[in-house]
């Protein structure tokens, strides 16, 4: 019987040297996790495409290929960011997907991402609108096999469009893959279920719960790591995870 | 069918400090035109709430009488009505804000609150003692600034106030001493989930923007150089004024925000 599937993308990168040190506190939370909701971990930790043509975070766009060459049967996939962790008693979020496919609204600096929407229509998606309020953050995506053909649209569009996407990453550093994923969400109406913040909770220090108490972790159930430096994200993440383990 | 009433809580208290917290209230006459023109606009009857039954309002503030008088407040004006939308005075619409009557099923419809979620933490944490039998669900947890109501919502008002009353003491204690995380929204929550209160809060978040700092709301896209126009104004409908560092900013940025927009109301 196939089971459900949580894809890591676990990639050093040179431009973000450190930056993957903490990332193990996230694989080892999601193995546990895994385990206990019998689904299946699977972590990429080799590259597709050099650095400079692909960075990391479009390597999950794969997620289907590397499946189907491994063999592996699948029903539903969790993509998830190496800066994430789950608490261990987290509910089976695949039960949430209704499946569809599923993401957490992009909370945080609108400003940021209002520029990210616009910046992106301007330069590629020209005749697509993306509502800011369904705007997702690609740090947690459900997905299931209906959505094979609409993976391999996008790549395609990266691989047809590299240099220019390259271009806009470097200019406007207002994200990589997540902009273009929410316009082809868009442009190719996927049916889409925003899911609640426990289930993605970014920006914690914006929330104000980034704290010693770690207080994120009394709220919600998934947490990522996202808008802190590098020595903070890994401290936290240590933390977080050893406290977790203990209780 | 009756009209549709919009409930704007515009009291200026005469205790002495909360009219220096608050810049003697000015914020509300631009709040007040604003809304009374949208109303207009769209064929609903504003109300004015100026004139609370507690008439001291440093032991009873307007946060909490407005829920104890809306009912009574409205029965007096003798007419038909369908639903009521209770609004703080520290918000603004923009002048195409979509009536959101009309959006609205028979539910209570609410806005999650998730902005500061360790002052909302801390407040539900606070008041557990008051609601022993309640296991609170944060993800459930509203903003008390903006929320409609129909007929069916009376009777959950008037266990709000009978609560109150009975354990007033214990309730100030908190909000004055112990916990000091808001006025009525920690308790009012408790109160939705102890009654298993049905709440929609299902009405898009254009309708409800709020702490636009914390957010970078009040940026614009300098990058691109083309629409200097501010985020919250592009993207929302309704903005509140809340969650500055300062009390005396409120007024401030609703004073440009109104420079900046008043010729569309005209």
């Amino acid at each position: 019987m196939s089971k459900n599937i949580v894809f890591i993308v676990n990639l050093e990168e040179q431009k973000k040297q450190g930056r993957g040190t903490p990332y193990h506190y996230s694989i080892s939370s999601w193995d546990i996790w895994c385990k206990k909701n019998d689904c299946e971990l699977f972590v990429l930790t080799e590259r597709i495409y050099p650095e400079n043509y692909m960075n990391a975070n479009w390597h999950k766009l794969y997620v289907f290929q590397l499946l189907d060459d491994s063999g592996i049967d699948y029903d539903q996939i969790l993509i998830v960011d190496a800066d994430t962790i789950i608490h261990p008693n987290a509910p089976n979020i695949f039960e949430l997907s209704k499946r569809k496919f599923c993401a957490v609204h992009n909370y945080g600096s609108y400003d940021w991402i209002c520029r990210s929407i616009e910046n992106y229509k301007k330069h590629l998606f020209p005749n697509v609108e993306v509502p800011l309020f369904e705007y997702f953050n690609s740090g947690i995506i459900i997905c299931n096999k209906s959505h094979k053909n609409f993976y391999e649209k996008i790549i395609n569009f990266y691989l047809n469009n590299q240099e220019k996407i390259r271009i806009l990453q470097e200019t406007y550093h207002v994200g990589t893959d997540q902009p273009v994923l929410n316009y082809f969400v868009q442009q190719e109406k996927i049916e889409y279920k925003q899911l609640p913040y426990e289930w993605n909770m970014q920006d914690l220090r914006r929330f104000e719960i980034l704290d010693e108490e770690l207080t994120f972790t009394k709220i919600g159930w998934i947490y990522h790591f996202n808008g802190i430096p590098d020595d903070m994200r890994n401290y936290i993440m240590k933390k977080t995870r050893e406290e977790l383990l203990c209780n | 069918m009756g009209k549709n009433i919009l409930f704007w809580v515009g009291v200026r208290s005469e205790d002495p400090l909360l009219i220096e917290k608050h810049g003697n209230f000015k914020y509300l006459d631009i709040s007040k035109e604003c809304w009374q023109w949208w109303c207009n606009k769209n064929n609903i009857l504003f109300y004015e709430y100026n004139n609370p039954s507690e008439k001291d309002t440093r032991a009873h503030r307007a946060t909490w009488t407005r829920w104890f008088d809306v009912f009574d407040q409205v029965d007096n004006l003798g007419i038909n009505y369908d639903k009521i939308a209770v609004i703080d005075g520290s918000s603004l619409c923009r002048w195409d804000t979509p009536n959101f009557f009309e959006l609205c099923d028979n539910r209570l419809t609410a806005f999650r609150s998730l902005e500061n979620l360790k002052w909302i933490y801390q407040g539900i944490q606070g008041y557990q003692d008051l609601f022993p039998e309640v296991q609170f669900d944060l993800s459930k947890y509203i903003s008390c600034g903006f929320q409609i109501f129909n007929e069916s919502h009376r009777k959950f008002l008037f266990e709000l106030k009978e609560f109150y009353y009975k354990d007033y003491d214990e309730i100030m204690l908190k909000q004055q001493t112990e916990v000091r995380k808001g006025t009525d929204q920690p308790v009012y929550n408790y109160m939705l989930q102890k009654y298993n209160i049905d709440v929609n809060r299902e009405l898009p978040k254009e309708f409800m923007l709020t702490h636009l700092n914390r957010f970078d709301l009040l940026s614009h896209n300098w990058q691109l150089k083309e629409d200097s126009t501010t985020f919250f104004i592009k993207y929302g409908y309704i903005w509140f004024y809340s969650g500055f560092p300062n009390r005396g900013d409120r007024l401030n940025l609703m004073q440009q925000t109104w420079e900046m927009i008043k010729h569309n109301y005209e």
